[in-house]
């Protein structure tokens, strides 16, 4: 007998993203701060650091719409806690959404080629509407916010080394029998 | 509206009216290009951050904001000295976008400093939004301090063992550090995960039908005064950006 309607969403699941969402926040905020603010390794190491855990995220929790819910999940708490602006927010669903069709549509979270595609297109759309609103906010000194792009270029450099250490760290939480395989 | 406590009439204010103002204000400041409308917005912001009357707050948030200011005038030097052209369309094009930030800066400030837990907790029950956003929401929101304490508790241990977490060591050693810091991070983050997973389905999270609040936000006048307010400028600052007015 089934006492309740199973929902798409467990408990358990919900809860492991929002651990995340809380470890990526502060772990990011954490190497900032240790760096001692304009440091260009930190800039590099902070992007590692969540793309890395990113991945591990998505390894963990294998359902459609774990993006998008992180997506939402950090704006809300960003907005409320940090201060982040709202304005960018409708386009980190969107792309986030389109990123979570395609890890669903090949292979259904299960290939580990897919997730790092994936998560390296996330991270480029997230940088890129970004940017968008920092092309509104200085749209009439192009030359600063060709400064501004250059240092969020270089960020994105530790998401791209973070695609390769998050499917190591990934193997190695699988092998140890941490994450689900 | 609760000014017996101490609060003073912005902190006093509903967390949602303070939200609904910064969305505004990020939203009006990419529209607005124009000088006067945008000192009109930064003039009202700024009321509004010091009726908050956290003179100390305000000061160090200028002053970080003055050091980026001059940062940039610096980088902009650097890009007259390789392209001169751009001193033809003179200073006042590079404050302008200064003057969106700390537009931005005065509106969210105010959120972010007069926000407690316990408020946002209560918002996110009065807005009245899924359970599956609700849940995660929370749990972020509450484990943030306990991950601060558990990163205190790393980074005291990783002393007593000799390894010193400090910008020198981060800058020359990067991989050493993250691996000595993030990976018990993330193992003890992974099993706190799991544990709480268990808890909260043991206490049955997810299966009532209505989340229930001690604390009844509800909108009062001032929450409409300043929201009125907030719309009257941003109207009129529209209207002046585009020469209807």
């Amino acid at each position: 007998m089934k006492l309740y309607k199973k929902k798409y969403w467990e408990t358990g699941e919900l809860v492991t993203i929002g651990v995340f969402a809380a470890l990526i926040k502060i772990s990011t905020i954490l190497v900032a701060v240790a760096g001692g603010g304009m440091n260009p390794i930190t800039l590099v190491l902070k992007n590692v650091i969540a793309t890395s855990l990113l991945i591990i995220l998505i390894h963990k929790v294998k359902k459609f719409g774990v993006l998008t819910l992180f997506t939402i999940i950090t704006s809300i708490v960003s907005f409320l806690l940090l201060g982040n602006n709202m304005a960018f927010f409708p386009g980190a669903i969107f792309f986030s959404f389109v990123c979570d069709a395609i890890i669903h549509y090949f292979g259904k979270g299960e290939k580990t080629f897919v997730i790092i595609l994936v998560v390296g297109i996330f991270d480029f759309s997230s940088r890129f509407v970004s940017l968008c609103y920092s092309w509104f906010l200085f749209k009439e000194t192009i030359e600063l916010f060709i400064v501004g792009a250059t240092i969020v270029a270089v960020g994105y450099l530790g998401c791209l080394i973070g695609l390769i250490t998050g499917s190591i760290f990934a193997k190695e939480l699988k092998h140890a029998g941490i994450i689900k395989a | 509206m609760n000014l017996k406590e101490g609060k003073n009439f912005v902190e006093a204010l509903d967390i949602r009216t303070k939200m609904i103002i910064s969305i505004l204000a990020s939203l009006t400041v990419i529209i607005i290009q124009e000088l006067a409308p945008l000192l009109i917005l930064l003039s009202i912001s700024f009321l509004y951050l010091f009726c908050y009357r956290k003179f100390k707050l305000i000061f160090f948030s200028y002053a970080f904001l003055f050091f980026m200011f001059l940062l940039a005038v610096f980088c902009v030097w650097i890009l007259l000295k390789m392209v001169p052209d751009m001193a033809s369309r003179g200073i006042l094009i590079f404050f302008k976008p200064f003057l969106r930030v700390a537009i931005l800066m005065n509106t969210t400030l105010v959120l972010v400093a007069s926000a407690r837990v316990s408020d946002l907790l209560s918002v996110l029950k009065s807005l009245k939004i899924p359970f599956f956003l609700f849940l995660p929401a929370t749990v972020m929101i509450r484990f943030i301090p306990s991950f601060i304490n558990d990163t205190k508790q790393v980074v005291e241990s990783l002393k007593m063992k000799g390894h010193n977490i400090n910008p020198i060591s981060i800058t020359f050693k990067p991989v050493l550090t993250t691996r000595l810091l993030f990976i018990p991070l993330v193992v003890k983050s992974l099993r706190t995960a799991d544990d709480l997973s268990v808890a909260s389905e043991l206490k049955g999270f997810g299966y009532y039908k209505n989340i229930t609040s001690i604390n009844k936000n509800k909108f009062a006048y001032p929450d409409y005064l300043i929201l009125f307010v907030t719309f009257s400028f941003i109207v009129l600052s529209l209207l002046m950006n585009f020469k209807l007015l």
